[in-house]
């Protein structure tokens, strides 16, 4: 049994329909398939900059930026021998033989796209262990079959974890995970919106309504784990997820359609009222003195998936029209601000993403912060206050950006982003999401 | 739903239907002066007049775009397509009868202009676009209505004045001193560009406005105009949007036809 | 407090030389810093130190490409409520020894429960525990915590010059065990506070004796606070071992260590997160109830609750806003003027006074009413109103807070502080706060700096939230409270919603008792009951610090 009345029509990221009246608890993390998927994914999957481990080992350069030890290198063929390595690896991670290890080579063998066993996690508490084992083993799989002597392992752990356990992070390593270590973590929860836009962008390969879907599926299953979607939480952000993140009703691509050629933010937050007011959204409360007529909804949840999903379209007309990244934040305070002058009702997130607006516009425009929006994630102080609602947009943007900034997404995710990209679920989780939700469909 | 038409905001007295006024598009703002495009191009400082305009990436046609429908969808603007870097200008607002506040700069520029990117703070508004975007939309913000000469500032740095008392030319403070009022001719006149460095040839910028055009035309609440106590409609929206948020933040479920 | 009067205006007719009134002026004929004393000594130092150093040094002429502070006039400040006049330059922490000592005495100070310890002897190692034996620890220990040994032979130990400001206290609700304490290590909370105040605060602590460690503020200053409680803690033991004869290394003795370094301990701000990572004591870590606990002007003048809340926000704001957002997490310098706003010219005193005559007006007097939306819509609308409406009558005014995120927080600090007192919520007094600032940003049309209502637009929303990371009772939010881990100009103000809603009460603290103790105490160096005026004779150099080296160095 649905928990929720609300049923949506799923849509692609062209605008064309792809099943109608779904229920949204299609759509939960904790139903739908494809995004526990993506969850698990994120949890399994690890790069290896094969290449920057063959560097390091060459230089002695590891550890962070300008460590040089000075009389330590070793040449070791890892990028020829990329076949070799990753059945070894795949050898060394596997627990069964019938498990999902994978151990895919990449660009000729200077990376590697590493799936860690469903296993090896289930038999811990942490989401590490993708790193760890991966990074373990792959430490094991050089020392072996390269012959590494008891003197110099030492450099190979170096090259693999960096400075790790000097510092809490694999500072300077080249194996790299979405997740960032848990100490990085804002707060309990906070794992799943630990990834920069940067990544996100890169893995769907800049296609903005796949960005924006990923993003908000991360953010939005993180407010399970937070303990926020949940009780009288529950259904907004589900809501949520289904408009901003999933195009439901395709209200988003609806609306980027109608003021794709001309219309400014101004014109999406008029296009979101109206559409708002023709499904039953909102209605008239009053006519005040001046003529002005404030609104009122029955149902607020609705009223901010809706106007969620306006955010999302004015980011793209923004940030699209202009292919430019840094114009997000004032997005995010404006269209708030001129949606409510226009209804005299809430902004998205009653107020929390006009508040992110606030500070992101800051750290991303002033001295007092630093960095483009390409590094911006929701695990930020910055950035946290939104729950769910606004890194979605931030990716969106990122993955418009022609290229405006010095610090590109590119140069930002390293080697993550594309190596990622490689995971079919990842890149399109529109697809694969609104497949799942059909196919549990009966079954809510 | 054929009765909507846009509001854009509330309020029943007149710095409300004011700020009404400045943000509905369909309302053309007033042209009061010209400042010709090269004397506008040297105000800003980011090029010369003349001077081909600098790119952060290739035309887009040339570098070719991912596959997203988004970007299919979205035209760009000409700054974009060409690839212009993104360049400012920025406004100081005195808080003396301006006809903007910080505010209305962003809530007017992004119901009139299309890919900007305008911050707000007490004492500026910077306002960014690609560069040729930029150069139009900056046309309309000092040629029309929405700017006094005296009371309006460009400045891109050492915005200190708009809470300042006026000068005994009733100027704004500017540290830098990048206009001065010309005694002989009334008119205000700038010496030095947006960022302070000095102008090859003066460029006026034309009368300040009368005390009592701008108490007309203004978007500022004040006490000694129209005090925003005797607008009793716009305190209520914002007290009931607090607390329509307030009640959001403790119960979504429970805010109803409220 | 005649609120006819504005308060503010002496400053006013001070700070320049037309009337408050007048809207016109004159610039740029000043003599940039020379119209400075403080500029002028600072140009003076400048020069000399460049020529000493060989490297180029302090030169206003740096100051925009040659255009010198001061095209305006310097205006000299009035500290809130004193009769002392500064320049701005003088409430810089760096510049202020009575701000560098608040925060010192604050970050120097630990608390340790004695009960538990005084079990471990008595349980496990069979020892008599009487009045005479704990003074002759406390005897011990205030040999030891300065940093001198007790046990070992042959140890280095801390010249006593330099470490005076360290010493251990007591405190207990048992008046029979305080009779017994030697009055030179006893917080006498019968002789400290009002009477009402201190049956409160005994009732509160009962039969429990707690002590009240001070380590060196020389430490303070060249340690962390993460030094304090492992200092006093290494100290507490060897003391115990001691004055008690214990063994030193039998297991029973690491039961003291746990109790003196976690167990008993109440540390003055707690550990934070990865990206402002500090460990205990340090500001971002201290709940805004700690600090209006530790503000002092609650025992003083209990009868004007007004001016408790305003005492209390003046440590706020050096605390919170020059400390931390100006110096721990931002660098720079800018942070103080953003700050001084809410303690200097009388300005919130002005608005905090409008409110509280109007909540005893409307509501019948403070702590009267329960939380409810027409309470905080009047409320924090009318004073809202009022405060803006006194920067739009006076431009003097208006230039004395030339930021808008001076008055922003002036104006909804007043707001938010007479919700609380009309209230005795401060949950409903920080509410109030965030309406004031939606209805400042309407109004203005403008509000702070570029990120400055980043919480106040979470604000609303936030009030009142019971989500995983949202909602708290406000006396127990900090710096590090999510919303408000990033902008300055709002917890200073914070200090006395807190504050105000429980000295609007008659509280004899607001969120810790002990805390409220530990801080009521003569010998500390800064004045913990005076912050405003403390701060002052810090602006005037009259302010004699703690931590001087200059037994240790060569004489100038």
């Amino acid at each position: 049994m649905a928990k929720y009345p609300d049923k949506i029509d799923l849509y692609d990221d062209r605008g064309r329909v792809f099943a109608s009246k779904v229920p949204v608890e299609a759509l939960s993390p904790l139903r739908n398939p494809a995004i526990q998927k993506i969850i698990s994914y994120v949890k399994q999957c690890v790069s290896v900059n094969l290449e920057g481990i063959e560097k390091a080992l060459a230089t002695g350069e590891v550890g962070g930026k300008w460590c040089i030890i000075r009389g330590r290198s070793l040449k070791l063929d890892l990028v020829k021998n990329a076949e070799s390595i990753a059945d070894s690896l795949k050898n060394c991670l596997q627990v069964t033989k019938d498990d999902d290890t994978d151990v895919k080579v990449l660009k000729g063998g200077k990376h590697l796209l590493v799936q860690v066993p469903a296993k090896r996690l289930n038999a811990g508490v942490e989401y590490t262990t993708g790193f760890t084992a991966t990074a373990a083993a792959l430490c094991c799989t050089i020392v072996e079959n390269f012959k590494v002597n008891i003197w110099d392992a030492d450099m190979v752990h170096a090259a693999v974890w960096g400075r790790y356990p000097q510092t809490m992070d694999p500072l300077g390593g080249n194996v790299s995970s979405l997740l960032s270590v848990p100490q990085q973590n804002e707060g309990m929860g906070y794992a799943l919106r630990n990834v920069p836009c940067a990544h996100i962008a890169l893995i769907t390969k800049k296609n903005a309504m796949n960005a924006a879907a990923l993003s908000s599926i991360l953010e939005q299953a993180a407010m399970f784990e937070m303990g926020d979607a949940i009780g009288n939480f529950e259904r907004m952000h589900l809501l949520g997820l289904a408009y901003q993140g999933l195009n439901a009703n395709n209200l988003v691509y609806d609306i980027v359609k109608e003021n794709a050629k001309t219309g400014t933010l101004g014109d999406v937050v008029v296009s979101t009222v109206k559409r708002a007011i023709a499904d039953g959204i909102i209605k008239p409360l009053e006519k005040k003195a001046s003529g002005y007529t404030a609104y009122t909804t029955e149902d607020l949840n609705k009223w901010n998936a809706y106007a969620a999903a306006g955010l999302l379209a004015g980011t793209m007309i923004t940030c699209g029209s202009a292919r430019s990244m840094q114009h997000c934040p004032s997005v995010f305070i404006y269209f708030n601000d001129l949606l409510e002058r226009e209804t005299g009702l809430p902004g998205v997130d009653f107020g929390r993403v006009a508040g992110t607006g606030v500070e992101m516009a800051f750290f991303s425009h002033s001295i007092y912060g630093g960095g483009n929006p390409a590094v911006f994630n929701g695990n930020h102080i910055v950035t946290r206050h939104s729950k769910g609602f606004t890194i979605p947009c931030v990716a969106a943007a990122v993955a418009l950006d022609a290229g405006t900034v010095i610090y590109t997404p590119e140069k930002i995710s390293g080697t993550v982003g594309e190596t990622l990209s490689e995971v079919p679920e990842l890149r399109e989780p529109l697809r694969y999401v609104n497949e799942a939700a059909v196919s549990i469909h009966g079954g809510i | 739903m054929a009765t909507y038409k846009p509001q854009y905001y509330p309020g029943s007295t007149k710095i409300a239907k004011n700020r009404k006024k400045y943000m509905d598009p369909s309302y053309k703002l007033k042209k009061l002066r010209t400042i010709s495009d090269d004397d506008l191009v040297k105000l800003m400082g980011h090029r010369v007049p003349g001077e081909a305009y600098k790119s952060v990436h290739p035309p887009l046609e040339e570098m070719g775009e991912p596959a997203c429908p988004i970007r299919e969808l979205v035209e760009p603007t000409p700054g974009a397509k060409a690839g212009d870097r993104i360049r400012y200008i920025q406004f100081t607002d005195s808080v003396y009868f301006t006809p903007l506040t910080p505010y209305m700069r962003a809530w007017m520029g992004h119901n009139r202009y299309r890919g900007v990117d305008i911050g707000v703070l007490s004492g500026r508004v910077p306002l960014e676009a690609r560069e040729r975007d930029l150069e139009k939309v900056a046309k309309d913000l000092v040629e029309t209505e929405i700017f006094d000469p005296a009371r309006c500032g460009i400045r891109g740095a050492t915005v200190h004045g708009h809470a300042l008392r006026l000068d005994e030319n009733g100027m704004m403070f500017d540290a830098l001193r990048r206009f001065v009022f010309d005694k002989k001719t009334g008119e205000v006149v700038y010496v030095k560009d947006q960022i302070g460095v000095p102008l090859d040839k003066p460029i006026s910028v034309g009368k300040p406005l009368k005390e009592e055009e701008l108490r007309e035309m203004t978007s500022e609440y004040r006490v000694d105009g129209v005090p925003f106590r005797e607008d009793k409609e716009m305190i209520e929206f914002i007290q009931r949007l607090h607390m329509l948020r307030t009640e959001a933040g403790f119960d979504p479920n429970k805010v109803k036809g409220i | 407090m005649a609120t006819e009067k504005k308060m503010f205006l002496e400053a006013l007719r001070k700070k320049f030389k037309e009337s408050p009134e007048e809207k016109y002026t004159q610039f740029y004929i000043y003599g940039g810093w020379k119209q400075s004393k403080r500029k002028q000594e600072f140009v003076e130092w400048g020069t000399k130190l460049a020529k000493e150093r060989g490297i180029p040094f302090y030169n206003p002429d740096m100051h925009l490409g040659g255009i010198p502070l001061g095209q305006r006039v310097l205006m000299p400040y009035r500290l809130s409520q004193t009769d002392i006049y500064c320049e701005g330059d003088d409430l810089h922490f760096i510049n202020n020894a009575a701000m560098q000592q608040m925060w010192h005495d604050i970050r120097r100070t630990v608390i340790v429960g004695l009960d538990a310890a005084h079990m471990v002897i008595q349980k496990r190692l069979g020892k008599e525990v009487t009045p005479e034996t704990v003074n002759h620890y406390l005897e011990v220990l205030n040999h030891a915590l300065p940093g001198a040994a007790v046990v070992q032979e042959h140890m280095v130990e801390t010249h006593p010059g330099l470490v005076a400001d360290s010493y251990v206290k007591v405190f207990t609700g048992d008046d029979e065990l305080a009779d017994e304490i030697d009055k030179r290590f006893l917080i006498n909370i019968n002789k400290e506070f009002p009477a009402d105040q201190a049956a409160q605060l005994k009732a509160a602590v009962g039969k429990k004796i707690y002590q009240v460690l001070r380590m060196p503020t020389i430490v303070a200053m060249t340690c962390d606070g993460g030094t304090m409680s492992r200092w006093s803690a290494m100290q507490i033991s060897m003391a115990m071992v001691n004055a008690y004869k214990l063994m030193a290394g039998e297991a029973a003795i690491g039961e003291f260590a746990f109790a003196a370094k976690h167990a008993e301990v109440i540390e003055m701000g707690t550990l934070m997160p990865w990206r402002r990572a500090r460990g205990p004591n340090e500001p971002g870590g201290v709940p805004l109830g700690y600090i209006a606990d530790m503000c002092q002007a609650s025992r003083v003048k209990p009868e004007d609750p007004t001016w408790v809340a305003l005492e209390a926000i003046s440590m706020g704001a050096v605390l919170y806003d020059q400390f931390w957002f100006g110096s721990y997490m931002s660098g720079g310098v800018g942070f103080t003027q953003y700050a001084t706003c809410t303690y200097t010219d009388n300005v919130l005193d002005d608005y905090c006074y409008y409110g509280a005559d109007y909540v005893k007006k409307k509501y019948g007097g403070f702590g009267k009413a329960k939380p409810s939306w027409d309470l905080i819509k009047d409320v924090a609308t009318e004073v809202t109103l009022y405060g803006l409406e006194q920067y739009e009558r006076y431009p003097a005014l208006m230039e004395t807070h030339f930021g808008g995120s001076q008055r922003a927080a002036v104006v909804a600090a007043g707001a938010g502080v007479a919700v609380s007192l009309a209230t005795g919520n401060c949950t409903a007094g920080i509410n109030g706060w965030y309406l004031s600032q939606l209805l400042h940003k309407e109004e203005m049309g403008r509000l702070g700096f570029y990120g400055y209502d980043q919480q106040d637009q979470c604000g609303s929303a936030n009030s009142f939230s019971y989500r995983s990371d949202e909602g708290l009772p406000f006396n127990l939010r900090g710096v590090n409270y999510p919303n408000y881990a990033l902008n300055v100009g709002h917890q200073s103000a914070y200090t006395g919603i807190v504050q105000a809603a429980h000295s609007g009460r008659s509280d004899a603290w607001t969120t810790n008792p002990l805390i409220k103790i530990a801080f009521a105490d003569k010998d500390l160096k800064f004045d913990f009951t005076h912050p405003r005026l403390c701060f002052g004779k810090g602006a005037l150099r009259e302010f004699m610090p703690a931590g001087e080296r200059s037994l240790i160095i060569p004489s100038r």
